[in-house]
């Protein structure tokens, strides 16, 4: 067995290059469900918004469903980089409740969510989150569960209108977002 | 059966805070990480495909128009248990020759190469390879440190078979006087993980008369479960 090579900062300079237009819209391949949009900005410690960090976002389908291959209805992977007001915006559809497997047969289930990484200049490697939304029942959700309760809701989306959901993250010091070991 | 992912950390991987790397004072969470048993949402992760690679290539020396040592960097993509893990999306960038990076931020009064965008994607093949053409990346300075320079490296972005095994590095050079003094690539506690961060010579990778050859293998997390003994 051998050891994982070394993660790297993603530097200052990631390439702008990489981005292709609309990859922060999960729904380009065809909509499998309303189409919603999560939007928020990025903070550090001191509180100040930053730009150019990467987010990347994946989650299940309407079903619960993880895509297997690059030709699915719904691949539920997107990724944007940071705007100058640390701003970040997917478009996606709501995903749907996914099954707990780490029970061994059990019949729990996580409440509807996506994975959220950050990876920019000045993390040495990626932090990992997640984003629920607040208008479904989170209360039985065992990984949330896992935080500790008064943190909770920094992990959950506020619904904003119609179909758009808002959550900041905050990197580090007060108010900071719960992050889970990668 | 079982994929197994072991949590990122211990000495084989940064820090997340790094006091030679200002930055990290003001990103690195300072609560500690919640552990969670990895669920479908970690253990599965995106697919890629040759329409994924629009628009960028594996030669970033633009037919030997970019100037700078023309070289090929080449390796394979494995797992914890040194299998190739086949069809991970690669993405690498680096500065040119001087040490520029082709990005509106990169401020210093360095020149940029016309001929060179310093960007690549390919996906590895069945057997985990990959193989690119570019030139060697210059140093370059850090702002705001005193007199720290970056040595010459080139960014690696993977995805493998899940969203746990997702990794952005970068690859050094062997004999770089500068790789012992980047609080980047000594933020890394382990020494045998930080060699496995710089490429190895290998003529027989190169071009003769033409280009150098650089070897760079990468190890991606993920293991299948060793099976309990009944």
């Amino acid at each position: 067995m051998t050891r994982p090579t070394a993660a790297q900062t993603l530097g200052p300079f990631y390439n702008h290059a990489f981005l292709r237009p609309g990859e922060h819209d999960l729904t380009l391949g065809g909509r499998h469900g309303p189409a919603i949009t999560v939007t928020g900005k990025l903070y550090d410690g001191e509180g100040a918004a930053r730009r150019d960090f990467l987010m990347e976002w994946w989650q299940a389908d309407a079903a619960g469903r993880y895509a297997q291959s690059a030709d699915a209805p719904f691949r539920g992977f997107g990724r944007c980089v940071t705007q100058p007001d640390g701003s970040f915006t997917f478009v996606t559809i709501k995903p749907g409740a996914v099954r707990f497997d780490a029970d061994q047969g059990g019949n729990r289930w996580q409440a509807p969510h996506a994975a959220l990484g950050v990876f920019g200049p000045g993390l040495m490697r990626r932090i990992v989150t997640r984003v629920y939304f607040a208008d479904e029942d989170n209360s039985a959700c065992p990984v949330l569960g896992l935080v500790p309760e008064a943190r909770r809701g920094k992990l959950i989306a506020v619904k904003e209108g119609d179909a758009t959901y808002r959550l900041n993250i905050r990197m580090s010091g007060e108010g900071e977002t719960p992050f889970f070991a990668d | 059966m079982m994929r197994v992912y072991e949590p990122f950390g211990g000495p084989t991987q940064p820090d997340l805070r790094t006091e030679r790397y200002f930055r990290t004072t003001t990103t690195a969470p300072a609560e500690a990480p919640i552990e969670l048993p990895r669920t479908a949402t970690e253990t599965s992760g995106p697919a890629f495909d040759t329409a994924d690679l629009a628009g960028l290539g594996l030669d970033l020396s633009n037919d030997n128009k970019a100037l700078g040592s023309l070289m090929v960097v080449a390796g394979q993509v494995l797992d914890e248990d040194g299998r190739p893990v086949p069809n991970a999306l690669m993405e690498v960038w680096q500065a040119n020759a001087s040490g520029k990076y082709p990005h509106a931020a990169d401020s210093r009064p360095a020149p940029q190469d016309p001929n060179f965008t310093g960007a690549g994607r390919m996906l590895t093949d069945a057997d985990g390879r990959y193989r690119f053409v570019t030139i060697k990346p210059g140093a370059y300075p850090v702002p705001n440190t005193g007199n720290w320079w970056r040595p010459p490296h080139i960014h690696f972005s993977l995805y493998g078979d899940s969203f746990s095994s997702r990794l952005i590095t970068q690859m050094f050079f062997p004999g770089d006087p500068l790789n012992a003094a980047d609080g980047i690539l000594q933020a890394v506690p382990d020494a045998a993980a930080r060699t496995r961060l710089i490429a190895q010579p290998d003529e027989s990778l190169g071009i003769p008369e033409h280009a150098l050859g650089f070897r760079f293998d990468i190890v991606l997390r993920g293991r299948n479960e060793t099976p309990m003994a009944e």
